[in-house]
C-alpha cells in the first residue's frame, strides 16, 4: 500500500500557449462533473444522514435527543462492546494465521507454494453469508463436526469470529505478503556475515517488515469485521452486534431516527481505524524498490515440514467450508435426508423472484463493473495527469478516499434518506438497479482508484508533454497511448469491481427493491426463514460466477501481457 | 488519417454515457403492478402463479415480508406508496393502515359470497378477507426423543422444565404469528397473568426469531425441538417428510385473518382490483383451501393431508380492534422485557 493521497502535480505539461482553451476548459468540465459524482453520490447522502440523526421523525431539530435516547436503552452498550469484542478477537486470530501462513509462503522452500496462495484467495470470491451457511452445516445444532465443539453453541461469538476469519484471511494474507516480499535479500545475507543467528536474524529483519504489514492488515481486517453485516445475520443466534442492530431498527422497524444514530456509530471507529492505517503509511516509503533483490530461504527440511503441515491445515479448512456448502446445497431435506438432489437450486420454489434473482446480480456485477471501471479509470487519469483546478482535483482525490472509511451499510443507509425523498428531484432513481449500481460504485471506489493511480505513476510523465508537442489533444493521448498501456490494470479493476459487486451485501440490503432482488439479499431473506438448502445453492452460484469471471480473467492477463507487455519484461501480475 | 476534433469526440463520449445510463433504467414501461405481502411463502407463490397465467402481459414486482417489516414499510412510504396492492396482511395491521386513511375502498367480484367475519364492516369494504389461521405448535419427533423433551398438549406444558432451551417463538413485533400467540394467551388469562407465563416461557426459549413461520421451519430441520408458530410450514415440512408433527393447544388458540386491500393512491388501480377480485373468487378462494381449513368464502373447504384435527373447535374470540389499539404498548412492554433474547 503506497502513499498515494496527493496527487502528482501538474505531470511534466508545461503551460504551452499552444494547449488549446477548448481543450483545458472541456477537460475541466470532465473534472468538474466527476466532483458532481461524489457529491451525488457520497457527501450529500452521508450529510442527510448525519442530519437526520439530529432531528425527530417529524424533521425537528433535536440536537443530540436521539442519542440520548439510544444510549439510555438497556442493551445498548452491551451492543456496542459485543461488535468491538468480536471485531478484537477475529482481528488478532485472523493475524495469526495470515502471519504464519506469509512466511510460510514466502521464507520457506515448502512444495506447492503456488497452489497455496491461490487457496487462500478463494474467500474473496464468496459473500460473507458463504461462511456463515458453510459453519450451520459443519458445526449447527444438527452439523456433522457439531461434537467439536464441546458443548458449546455455534450460533454466537463462537460462529462470528470463525466465519469473520474465514473471510478476512485473504485480506490480511494479502497485505502481510507484500510487507514481506519488499524485504531486500541482501539484508539477510548481511546479517548472517556480521554473525546473526537464525532467531536474531527473524527478530531483526523479518519481523520490522512484518510489522508494518501487520498494522495496516489490522486496521484493515478490524474495519471489515467491525462493519461486518453478512457472518452475523447468519450465526449470530440472539448474539447481536452493530451491523445486525442497525438491520433491525431500520428493515424491522423503519425506525429511521435510531438508524442514523446506530449508523453513525457503525461509522466512527471504521473512520478511525482508516485515518489509523493512512497515518501509518505516511511514514512509510513506497513498494517495491527497483533494485530491491527478492529474498530466496535456504533450504531447511524440518521448517519445510512445519510450514507444510500449517498451510495445508488452513488450505483444508478454507476449502472445506467451500466443498460443505456445495454439498449442503445438495441435500434433498437437511438433516433428515440426505441423499442428492437439485431440488435446492428450483429457486422459484422457494423465493418469489427465483432466478431472477441471479439475473439482477448479473445485472448489478456487469453494471458495476463496465460504469465503475470506466469512471475510476477515466477520473484518477484526469486526477493524476491533467493539469486543470488544483484544489479541485485535491478536493476530489480525498473524496475517492473517503468510501473506505464508510460502512456500506451506512451507504445504503445514507442513500435511502437522500433518494427516497419527494423533494429530490433524483427521486426517480430510488427502487431501481441505478440505485443499486450508483452505490456499489460509490462504495467499492478506493481501492481500484488506488490501483489505478499506481499505474498511471508508472507511466513515463513526459507523454503528455510529447502529444502536446504534436497537438494531440489529451484525450485522444489518453484513449491511444495511455488506455492500451494500462490494459492489465483495466482488466484487474473490472474484474475487482464484478467480483466485489457480485458478493456485497451491507449496502443492498437496504435499497433493492420488489424487482432489483440480487441473490446476496434473496440469501438473506432465505436465511431469515431457515431455508438453509437454497441459501446454499444461491451462495454456490456467487462464487461459481465470480470465479469464472475471475478466471476469465486472469486467462485474459496471461494472453494479452505475452502479447503487448513483453518489452516490460518480467512485471509482477 | 482519422482524427476527430475534440469537441466531437467529447459530444460523443457525452451522449454514449448518457445512453448508457438510460438502459439502466426499464426501457420498455409494460403494465405493473407492485404486490406487497405478509403471506406464507408457498401460498404466496401459488397465489401468483395463478393470477400471472391469467394475466400473462402484466409485470408484478413483489415484495414478501413478515407482518412487522411489511406494515412498517407501508407506513414509511405512506406520503409516497411505492405498493399498489397488499395480498394478505393481518387484520390487525390491515386495521392500522385503515385509520391513517391508506386504504382505498373497492367491492370486489363475488363479495357476496364472503363470510360476513372476512370482510371490513365499510360499503364499500377496505379490505376484504382471505382465510383464517391460528396458532400451533410444531413438534420434532426424532429431536424430542433424542434430547428427553416429551412432546407438549397444551401452552401449559410449554413452561415445565424438560423444554429448557428447546423452543422458540417468533418476536411479535415482527410477526402476527407471534403476536397472535401473546394477545391469545391475554385472552385466555386476562394480562397480568399472561406476562407471568410469558416470564416463566422465556426461560425454555433459545431464541426469538423475525419470521412467523421460522419456528415450524426451524423444528422440521432440528435447530429446535418446538416451535410456536402456525400450521401452514409445519403442514408443509411434514409433506416433505420431515418427523415433525402440529399440536393444537387445548387451552385454547388465537386466530388471525388475512386480507386484501388496494392502497389510495396505487398507481395500477385497475390491475390492483383485478388482483383483489381474483383473491376473492373460487379460483382464489380454492388455492387459499390448500393451505387453510378456514377460507373466507363461502362453500369452499379441502381437507389438506396431515393438517391438524381440532382447529376450529379451539379457536377463541380475539377483538381486532383492541389488539389494534393496544398493539403499541404491549409490544414495547414485550420487547424491553425479553428483548435480550431476540435475534
Amino acid at each position: 500500500m503506497t502513499s498515494l493521497t496527493d496527487p502528482a502535480p501538474a505531470a511534466g505539461a508545461p503551460r504551452s500557449r499552444r494547449t488549446p482553451d477548448r481543450e483545458r476548459l472541456g477537460l475541466a468540465v470532465l473534472l468538474l462533473a466527476l466532483g458532481l459524482f461524489f457529491v451525488i453520490g457520497l457527501v450529500l447522502p452521508v450529510w442527510t444522514l448525519l442530519s437526520k440523526g439530529l432531528q425527530d421523525a417529524q424533521g425537528n431539530f433535536v440536537g443530540l435527543a436521539n442519542f440520548r435516547a439510544y444510549f439510555s436503552e438497556p442493551q445498548v452498550s452491551r451492543v456496542f462492546f459485543n461488535s468491538l469484542k468480536i471485531a478484537l478477537g477475529s482481528t488478532v486470530l485472523t493475524l495469526v494465521l495470515a502471519g504464519i501462513y506469509a512466511f510460510a509462503l514466502t521464507h520457506s522452500r515448502m512444495p506447492g507454494r503456488a497452489f497455496f496462495r491461490a487457496v487462500a484467495l478463494v474467500p474473496l470470491l464468496t459473500p460473507s453469508l458463504l461462511p456463515g451457511i458453510a459453519l450451520i452445516y459443519l458445526f449447527g445444532t444438527q452439523g456433522f463436526f457439531r461434537d467439536l465443539l464441546m458443548g458449546h453453541r455455534l450460533y454466537g461469538p463462537i460462529g462470528i469470529v470463525i466465519g469473520e476469519v474465514f473471510f478476512t484471511f485473504p485480506i490480511a494474507l494479502m497485505i502481510i505478503l507484500t510487507s514481506l516480499l519488499t524485504i531486500d535479500r541482501r539484508l539477510y545475507e548481511s546479517a548472517e556475515a556480521l554473525g546473526a543467528g537464525r532467531l536474531r536474524r527473524f527478530a531483526t529483519v523479518t519481523l520490522p517488515a512484518m510489522r508494518y504489514g501487520l498494522s495496516a492488515a489490522f486496521f484493515a481486517v478490524f474495519t471489515i469485521v467491525f462493519t461486518d453485516f453478512g457472518v452475523p445475520v447468519v450465526v449470530g443466534g440472539n448474539y447481536p452486534v452493530l451491523a445486525t442492530d442497525l438491520y433491525q431498527k431500520v428493515i424491522g422497524g423503519f425506525d429511521f431516527q435510531m438508524g442514523a444514530v446506530v449508523g453513525v456509530l457503525l461509522f466512527i471507529p471504521a473512520a478511525i481505524a482508516f485515518l489509523g492505517g493512512q497515518l501509518l503509511q505516511r511514514g512509510r516509503n513506497a513498494g517495491l524498490d527497483g533494485r530491491t533483490v527478492v529474498y530466496v530461504p535456504h533450504p531447511s527440511a524440518g521448517r519445510d515440514l512445519a510450514c507444510l503441515a500449517f498451510s495445508a491445515l488452513v488450505a483444508v479448512a478454507i476449502l472445506g467450508m467451500l466443498v460443505m456448502a456445495g454439498l449442503g446445497s445438495l441435500f434433498r431435506y437437511w438433516p433428515y435426508d440426505l441423499s442428492l438432489s437439485l431440488r435446492s437450486y428450483n429457486f422459484a420454489e422457494f423465493e418469489p423472484a427465483g432466478w431472477g434473482a441471479y439475473r439482477n446480480s448479473l445485472k448489478l456485477a456487469f453494471g458495476v463493473a463496465g460504469f465503475g471501471t470506466a469512471i475510476i479509470f477515466l477520473g484518477a487519469w484526469l486526477l493524476e495527469r491533467v493539469p486543470a483546478i488544483p484544489w479541485l482535483r485535491r478536493t476530489i482525490n480525498l473524496m475517492c478516499m473517503a468510501p473506505l472509511a464508510l460502512p456500506g451499510m451506512v451507504l445504503g443507509l445514507s442513500y435511502i434518506f437522500f433518494f427516497n425523498n419527494p423533494a429530490n428531484p433524483l427521486e426517480g432513481i430510488y427502487g431501481t438497479m441505478t440505485i443499486l449500481v450508483l452505490s456499489t460504485i460509490v462504495h467499492l471506489y478506493t481501492v481500484p482508484h488506488l490501483t489505478a493511480l499506481t499505474a498511471l505513476k508508472q507511466i513515463d510523465p513526459g507523454l503528455e508533454a510529447v502529444g502536446a508537442s504534436m497537438k494531440v489533444p489529451q484525450l485522444a493521448t489518453f484513449a491511444r497511448v495511455i488506455l492500451p498501456v494500462s490494459l492489465p490494470t483495466v482488466l484487474r479493476i473490472a474484474s475487482y469491481l464484478f467480483m466485489n459487486a457480485m458478493t456485497t451485501i451491507s449496502a443492498l440490503v437496504f435499497l433493492y427493491s420488489a424487482n432489483t432482488k440480487v441473490l446476496t439479499v434473496s440469501i438473506v431473506l432465505l436465511n431469515d426463514n431457515a431455508m438453509l438448502g437454497p441459501a446454499a445453492a444461491m451462495s454456490v452460484m456467487v462464487v461459481a460466477t465470480s470465479g469464472a469471471v475471475v478466471g476469465l480473467q486472469w486467462l485474459l492477463m496471461r494472453g494479452l501481457l505475452r502479447r503487448s507487455q513483453g518489452w516490460r519484461g518480467s512485471e509482477g501480475q | 488519417m482519422n482524427h476527430l476534433r475534440t469537441g466531437t469526440k467529447r459530444a460523443l463520449l457525452l451522449s454514449a454515457f448518457v445512453m448508457a445510463s438510460g438502459l439502466a433504467a426499464p426501457a420498455v414501461q409494460a403494465e405493473e403492478l407492485t404486490v406487497y405481502s405478509a403471506h406464507a411463502k408457498e401460498h404466496f407463490a401459488e397465489l401468483i402463479a395463478a393470477f400471472q397465467e391469467r394475466e400473462p402481459d402484466l409485470t408484478i414486482n413483489q415484495i414478501l415480508e413478515s407482518t412487522g417489516p411489511i406494515t412498517a414499510r407501508l407506513l414509511a412510504e405512506a406520503e409516497n406508496p411505492r405498493a399498489d396492492v397488499i395480498l394478505g396482511l393481518s387484520v390487525t395491521a390491515l386495521v392500522e393502515l385503515e385509520a391513517r386513511d391508506m386504504l382505498a375502498t373497492y367491492a370486489p367480484e363475488g363479495l357476496d359470497q364472503i363470510k360476513p367475519m372476512f370482510r371490513d364492516s365499510a360499503d364499500p369494504p377496505h379490505w376484504v378477507g382471505s382465510d383464517a389461521w391460528a396458532s400451533a405448535l410444531c413438534y420434532n419427533t426424532v429431536e424430542g426423543e433424542r434430547n428427553g423433551v416429551p412432546e407438549p398438549s397444551s401452552w401449559a406444558d410449554l413452561i415445565q422444565p424438560e423444554y429448557r432451551g428447546q423452543v422458540t417463538m417468533p418476536n411479535p413485533n415482527s410477526s402476527a404469528a407471534g403476536l397472535l400467540a401473546v394477545v391469545a394467551w391475554m385472552e385466555l388469562w386476562g394480562e397480568d397473568a399472561a406476562w407471568d407465563y410469558m416470564d416463566a416461557l422465556h426461560e425454555n426459549i433459545s431464541q426469538y426469531v423475525h419470521s412467523g413461520s421460522k419456528p415450524c421451519r426451524m423444528a422440521a430441520t432440528g435447530e429446535a425441538v418446538v416451535g410456536i408458530s402456525y400450521p401452514v410450514p409445519g403442514v408443509t415440512a411434514i409433506n416433505e417428510g420431515a418427523p415433525l408433527t402440529v399440536v393444537i393447544p387445548s387451552e385454547g388458540i388465537g386466530s388471525d385473518i388475512e386480507g386484501v386491500a388496494i392502497l389510495a393512491g396505487a398507481r395500477n388501480m385497475d390491475a390492483a382490483q383485478r388482483l383483489m377480485d381474483f383473491a376473492a373468487s373460487e379460483e382464489g378462494a380454492q388455492i387459499h383451501s390448500h393451505y387453510y381449513a378456514l377460507v373466507g368464502r363461502e362453500g369452499v373447504s379441502n381437507p389438506v393431508p396431515n393438517y391438524p384435527e381440532g382447529e376450529e373447535e379451539a379457536l377463541i374470540e380475539i377483538d381486532y380492534y383492541w389488539v389494534a389499539e393496544n398493539r403499541d404498548r404491549i409490544l414495547a412492554e414485550w420487547q424491553s422485557r425479553y428483548g435480550i433474547k431476540d435475534e
